[in-house]
């Protein structure tokens, strides 16, 4: 179980590196994704180790919250996108202080 | 039980209503869920119910919580902003997605299981990415991206909890017991991912910005309710984990930073929003102030109801002014000349946010760090304090140049439509709970302890 809460680990770590090195709502939006299903790798692994499968049923709704964020995300970035033709988001700098 | 599917029903009414409605009457039918909601709330109030073996927990503290929610979504309702209104906003959509933001809030607040936690969470959260870009506009788009991603991460951040959590106890309840760095790590995580969503210093630079580019009444309605449903969870978890340990000195920290690092950047900012953007994030510090107390329960609702008033009366009035570009400072200059309504709002709003006595604002200030001496934190009430005394410096700047300062626009504002009745239902009730604050303390108080 160890190597699966490791691997998690270190998918969570390789996501959040992603959103803060990533200039891109797309790239950043992927590696956010990344953080989630490191999450669900990790319920599922001990889920799997307990024998309790409270967190499998957890990982399954997991995945049915990322999929309605995906929608509303990618809506917003499709709306960015058509208003600047670019979804950098270092463009997006209207607001200081 | 009742409040839930009264909320919900008035969900999915608004939402297909408005298919073939007019915009006006799904707005009239939001306006009468809600006050329907309020009703439901009154008649069970003082209920200790647990429903769905567990997930469901509806006591004083989640009915607290959800009365000071139905207040902000009330005042966003009613707030007309005049400019969106000309192009067409808000559609009906605005009502739909403002019911279900409450709806989310509602599980949110009320469940001590941290699965059911997270789906509130996200039916709280995802409707609310979507109405700050519901203006169609360059700076709502900007807002709405940046609340998106970042409160992306934090749900990523809290899920991560929640897994450690399981690995750990056993268990998705929250007051399971458990020790060791597993279990550390998890109730860590968990405590940013929700300081992420109640605006606690460090993870509050999301919040000036998708303040100011949100359309003014959703920026009102993230301000009250979002912040309520928030605190919430916040204040669950840390019940059920207690202060003891390493969480006391991160609570601590983190608290400290946010009332000096939000009212220290208010003072130098030059639009209202933000100024009041970063209130909110002073704000959120002094209601985890009352987090130190043995029994916060009753004092953080009276807060949370406290805030949702003042601050959502000044979104009110800011809504007015609104042109879709934001109120810069010197836009508040002679607003008392201009519209008396309006002056007499951002008086009150402001007062009581600087928590100035007998406007409800000062009883919640006061029941909170009353609440920490309790547990004995003087030192973190005294600096809480002086914070607050920071603050008084930039409130009393806006309402000086709301009050005396010469307007270049000497045109008076017309109010149109619902505004007038929630400013005046703000002015009101802030007045009235400033004086009689015991109406409302001893409905909260029913509640000896937030539920583990």
């Amino acid at each position: 179980m160890s190597y699966y809460l490791l691997l998690s680990a270190l998918l969570f770590a390789i996501g959040l590196y992603g959103v803060l090195a990533r200039r891109t709502a797309i790239l950043i939006f992927m590696s956010v994704e990344l953080m989630l299903n490191s999450a669900n790798l990790a319920l599922a692994a001990f889920a799997r180790g307990s024998g309790n499968l409270n967190g499998q049923a957890m990982a399954l709704i997991v995945i049915a919250l990322a999929a309605a964020e995906v929608a509303v995300g990618l809506g917003i970035v499709v709306a960015v996108f058509r208003s600047r033709q670019s979804t950098a988001v270092d463009d997006l700098a209207e607001f200081r202080g | 039980m009742t409040t839930l599917i009264i909320l919900f029903v008035v969900a999915l009414l608004t939402t297909f209503v408005g298919f073939f409605a007019p915009a006006a009457t799904t707005k009239k039918l939001t306006l009468l869920g809600m006050l329907a909601a309020l009703v439901g709330l009154a008649f069970t109030w003082g209920d200790n119910v647990s429903a769905f073996s567990g997930l469901y927990r509806y006591d004083v503290f989640s009915q607290g919580v959800t009365l000071a929610m139905i207040v902000g979504a009330l005042l966003a309702l009613l707030a007309d902003c005049d400019f969106f209104e000309r192009k067409g906003w808000p559609a009906f959509e605005y009502y739909a997605l403002i019911s279900f933001a409450v709806f989310g809030g509602h599980v949110m607040a009320s469940t001590t299981h941290l699965g059911a936690m997270i789906v509130g969470l996200e039916i709280l959260s995802i409707p609310l990415y979507a109405l700050a870009a519901s203006s169609r506009e360059e700076r709502g788009y900007e807002a709405s991206l940046k609340y998106f991603l970042l409160g992306a991460v934090s749900a990523a951040f809290f899920l991560y909890g929640i897994a450690l959590y399981f690995g750990s106890t056993g268990s998705f309840t929250l007051g399971a017991e458990g020790k060791g760095l597993i279990f550390n790590a998890a109730v860590l995580m968990m405590l940013a991912g929700l300081a992420f969503k109640s605006a606690l210093a460090p993870f509050h630079w999301w919040t000036p910005d998708v303040y100011q580019g949100s359309p003014t009444p959703v920026t009102l309605f993230m301000a009250t309710a979002v912040k309520a449903a928030a605190f919430a969870a916040l204040a669950r978890l840390v019940v059920s984990v207690g202060l003891g340990g390493p969480w006391f000195y991160a609570l601590a920290a983190i608290v400290l930073l946010t009332v000096f690092w939000g009212n220290l950047a208010a003072l130098v900012q030059g639009e209202a929003k933000r100024v009041l953007a970063y209130s909110s994030v002073a704000h959120a510090g002094y209601i985890a102030v009352a987090l130190f107390g043995p029994n916060p329960a009753p004092s953080m609702g009276f807060y949370l109801l406290a805030y949702a008033l003042s601050t959502g009366l000044a979104f009110a009035v800011l809504a007015e002014l609104d042109d879709g570009k934001g109120v810069p400072i010197s836009e508040l200059a002679g607003l008392w000349a201009r519209s008396p309504l309006l002056g007499l709002g951002w008086l009150t709003a402001l007062l009581s946010l600087a928590g100035l006595p007998p406007l409800v604002g000062f009883w919640g200030k006061y029941l909170v760090f009353v609440e920490a001496a309790k547990g004995h934190q003087y030192l973190i009430v005294a600096l809480a304090l002086f914070a607050a005394v920071i603050a008084a410096y930039y409130y009393l700047k806006l309402l000086a140049v709301a009050l005396f300062g010469k307007a270049e626009k000497v045109k008076p504002l017309k109010l149109a439509g619902s505004a007038p009745v929630g400013l005046a239902l703000g002015i009101f009730l802030v007045v009235l709970l400033g004086v009689l604050p015991g109406l409302t303390y001893k409905l909260l108080t029913l509640a000896s302890a937030v539920v583990k």
